[in-house]
């Protein structure tokens, strides 16, 4: 009966936990067999400079993109709203200054962020449907605001793009943080908490107090805001943006979120498993290029990849329900008498 | 006259509820027969049967002459009987005529292939037109129709079918009183071509209008049938209620303060008008009340889910703002949804989440949720009400029905509010959890909690309340003290019956 009771216990969590160790799993195998078969893959400075630095923008906005997934919404525009601001940051700095340039771009993604939980959350139209066009519509403004010539980096974005501590790339140690942040973020805190319950019952969330309308709104805008931080290093990285570069990153950051477990549904999924997939696409994206495949071959193999998590994440999550409900039926059903009993015999 | 479906000794129960005890019932051609009882009498468990949606546990249903037994709502359309709900369910996008024959339409052949054949179509539904005497743009959407009119289309899709047993739903519920006029003039003119009509309605005065006969029902048992023509109102209001008191109410004596809450001219456009009442401590007090009356509107109103245009709240005679369920969860008032699934609870997340949810602040030590306190707060809860649950972080979808309403009220109470609002605590509740809930609101007014109960329950309220509002059209209509309640006087009121 006690081994019993702790099965029923935690049987999401552990189904949780399971698809992480599955993904771990995935990702020393990935980095194994790409470097036995180069070597040059498993070097320090390749996996700094190569391996690691390519995904740093993703990473950052697959963050703040997992809090607004749970919620069952969805940011489309987190690509446009990066070189929106980059742009806009950039344009201002040639004329006005580093400092304002920094400025503007943390307002742009400020703003733009704000723009789509207002849109989202005041006038109710669907996240998919406001993103998708604030996608456009950011990638507009930002060509007519160039006319369609590249922007440059400042010294400021310059020197965080390139920084490096020992190898130790800059962007790594604010990934580092922010994961670390948005992780305690979701997991333990009421802010975290008050996610997954939107996600899973809006109604219900809003009839225990919890005040709906400002959490969502709230964590577009730290999409937002984590765009504007994206903004500096990538256009620090490339020296020049143009408006439409970086086009199909909102996807990337949305499959890195589904790999890595969060129900496109909302309310389930974890801070862990994204950042364990934002190494796994890493590790493909660069893995596969130092082995020489073609860059078609390479789109295949990562969409292979993820329709097998996929597929693994779906029988996992089967087989955690069917034990759970084999342990209520075992513990005498839910609406039976005798699960009082197996009550009495839990320890204390 | 010829006897169309007669219902005898039909019993139909459910877990824990005996929903119909012995109902008879018949319905001849041509005639209007009422069907009158109090919320949650068995009028719909009784219409189910009629429409083959539940079968009943023993008893027989004879349709023309014919015993039947219906495995699905298709057979008994099949038989002719057919129903209007409330709420209409046409589709909207497609016209009248599409919608008539949705399902049934008129075929032609042409060779080898069939079509839909639109003039055989328009011209039978012009004729069913022509008997109910009215007249519609048969290629108007449904979408740009009135209430009114979406019911006559309806009326008409049954017609198509060749029923010849038509059963209305408080078909006069969400219409103007012109509107009603219209209906009247149709149902008058079915009942001229034979058809018989079964019409479910909370307006006395309707009955008295259009009907021949009416059969009360209550407690699921058949009371009386009577011609119209012989009896009064008074009479049907007291077969409605004549129930005697049960004695399931443990209503304990508790010393009543001063003045908790006082609402003043609370007005709310379309919903509610110039609502005045006030709660003492340590009071419970009914809001009874016809469905639509406004009862929860109320309640919402005055939690800040919904705006108020104008209209004053005070607590303990200082006014308060209340512009979000915070505001009001700060002023100490709890709502407590009928609607455990939709607006109660998370079921997917554990006991212990759903309990702690309202008050996560408190939850904290420093800036992260401290585990510790979560537990010890859900389980002196689970403790207290005996939540059949293994442990806190069970997950509250796999709980009873019975035990998810613990949770609910457990996460209420657990916010210590200063006013508890009840919304219909033990609708759809068995009778065992029902006495249940009855002993946890009478310790809560002993300990202190001041309760405002929304029940369409009479007895309930009157075996429970200090006071009873009664609400009708948006606002409060009438009051009677505990000493003086009684169903006649309550059901006088909101059905405004002098």
């Amino acid at each position: 009966m006690e081994s019993n009771m702790e099965t029923l216990a935690k049987p999401r969590k552990r189904s949780g936990l399971n698809f992480n160790i599955a993904l771990l799993v995935i990702l020393v195998a990935l980095i194994l067999i790409i470097g036995i078969r180069n070597p040059t893959f498993l070097t320090y400075n390749y996996m700094m400079s190569v391996v690691v630095k390519n995904i740093m923008e993703i990473g950052l906005m697959a963050l703040p993109m997992t809090l607004i997934v749970i919620t069952a919404g969805i940011d489309l525009s987190v690509g446009s709203i990066m070189i929106f601001s980059a742009i806009a940051g950039g344009m201002v700095a040639q004329s006005m200054g580093d400092g304002m340039g920094i400025l503007v771009t943390m307002a742009v993604g400020i703003i733009c962020g704000l723009a789509n939980g207002l849109i989202i959350v005041k006038l109710k139209i669907s996240p998919l449907i406001t993103t998708l066009a604030t996608f456009f519509l950011f990638r507009g403004i930002a060509k007519g605001m160039t006319q369609g010539d590249s922007v440059y980096s400042y010294d400021f974005t310059t020197a965080v793009g390139n920084m490096e501590f020992g190898g130790f790339p800059l962007v790594l140690i604010v990934f580092i943080v922010a994961a670390v942040v948005f992780t305690l973020l979701l997991s333990k805190t009421a802010f975290g908490r008050s996610l997954y319950a939107l996600g899973l019952n809006e109604n219900a969330t809003r009839y225990s107090g919890i005040k709906a309308d400002r959490t969502l709104i709230a964590i577009y805008v730290i999409s937002g805001v984590i765009c504007a931080l994206a903004a500096y290093f990538y256009l620090g990285r490339f020296s020049s943006v143009k408006f439409d570069v970086a086009n199909s990153m909102n996807l990337k950051v949305v499959t890195v979120i589904v790999l890595g477990g969060t129900s496109i549904l909302g309310g389930v999924g974890d801070m862990k498993g994204t950042i364990i997939a934002i190494f796994i696409i890493a590790v493909l994206n660069s893995g596969l290029t130092v082995m020489n495949i073609p860059i078609d071959v390479q789109t295949i193999i990562q969409g292979t990849v993820l329709i097998i998590s996929l597929i693994v994440y779906s029988i996992l999550g089967e087989r955690a329900k069917k034990r759970r409900i084999l342990d209520v039926s075992k513990a005498g059903g839910p609406g039976s008498g005798s699960i009082e009993g197996g009550a009495a015999q839990t320890p204390a | 006259m010829r006897e169309l479906l007669t219902l005898k000794n039909i019993v139909k129960t459910f877990p824990g509820v005996l929903a119909l005890d012995d109902m008879n019932f018949d319905l001849r051609e041509g005639e209007i027969h009422a069907i009158c009882g109090e919320n949650g009498a068995g009028k719909s468990t009784l219409m189910k049967i009629v429409t083959g949606v539940y079968k009943p546990d023993s008893g027989e249903i004879v349709v023309a002459g014919e015993p039947v037994s219906f495995d699905d709502p298709n057979e008994a359309f099949a038989k002719g009987i057919a129903i209007i709900y409330q709420e209409t369910s046409l589709f909207e996008e497609m016209t009248i005529l599409e919608n008539i024959f949705l399902g049934h339409e008129r075929m032609k052949k042409a060779g080898p292939l069939t079509f839909i054949d639109y003039g055989k179509m328009r011209q039978e539904a012009l004729e069913i037109f022509k008997i109910m005497d009215v007249e519609l743009d048969l290629d108007e959407r449904a979408k740009n129709l009135g209430m009114a009119q979406k019911q006559m289309v309806e009326i008409a899709k049954a017609l198509s079918h060749h029923s010849k047993i038509l059963i209305l739903d408080e078909p006069t519920a969400s219409l103007t009183q012109r509107e009603v006029e219209a209906l009247f003039g149709i149902v008058r003119s079915l009942k001229e071509q034979g058809v018989a009509i079964a019409y479910i309605s909370h307006r006395l005065e309707e009955i008295f209008e259009l009907c021949d006969r009416v059969t009360v029902i209550r407690d699921g048992k058949y009371i009386s049938t009577k011609d119209v023509a012989t009896t009064n109102k008074d009479e049907l209001v007291a077969d409605m209620v004549g129930r005697s008191m049960d004695n399931y109410y443990p209503k304990a004596e508790v010393q009543i303060g001063g003045e908790l809450i006082r609402v003043e001219h609370l007005n709310q456009e379309g919903i509610l008008q110039d609502v005045n009442f006030h709660i003492n401590k340590g009071e419970i007090v009914g809001f009874s009340g016809l469905a639509g009356a406004g009862r929860t509107e109320l309640a919402l109103a005055i939690c800040g889910f919904t705006k108020i245009d104008s209209g004053d709240i005070y607590m303990e005679g200082k006014k308060v703002r209340i512009h979000n369920y915070r505001d009001a969860l700060n002023a100490g008032f709890v709502y407590v949804s009928e609607d455990r699934g939709k607006y109660g609870l998370v079921i997917e997340m554990s006991v212990k989440q759903n309990i702690t949810m309202p008050q996560l602040a408190n939850m904290r030590s420093g800036i992260f949720l401290d585990n510790k306190k979560e537990l010890a707060l859900a389980g002196r809860y689970i403790k207290e009400f005996g939540i059949k649950c293994p442990e806190e972080d069970f997950l509250t979808e796999n709980l009873s029905g019975g035990n998810q309403q613990k949770v609910s009220v457990s996460k209420a109470i657990a916010m210590a509010p200063k006013l508890l609002i009840l919304d219909e605590p033990t609708r759809g509740v068995d009778v065992g959890s029902k006495a249940e809930i009855h002993g946890i609101v009478s310790q809560l007014a002993e300990q202190g909690t001041t309760i405002f109960m929304i029940s369409s329950e009479m007895p309930e309220l009157i075996g429970m309340c200090d006071r009873i509002y009664i609400m009708k059209n948006g606002t409060v209509a009438g009051e009677v003290g505990r000493a003086e309640a009684t169903q006649e006087k309550i059901l006088k009121v909101a059905l405004h019956v002098d």
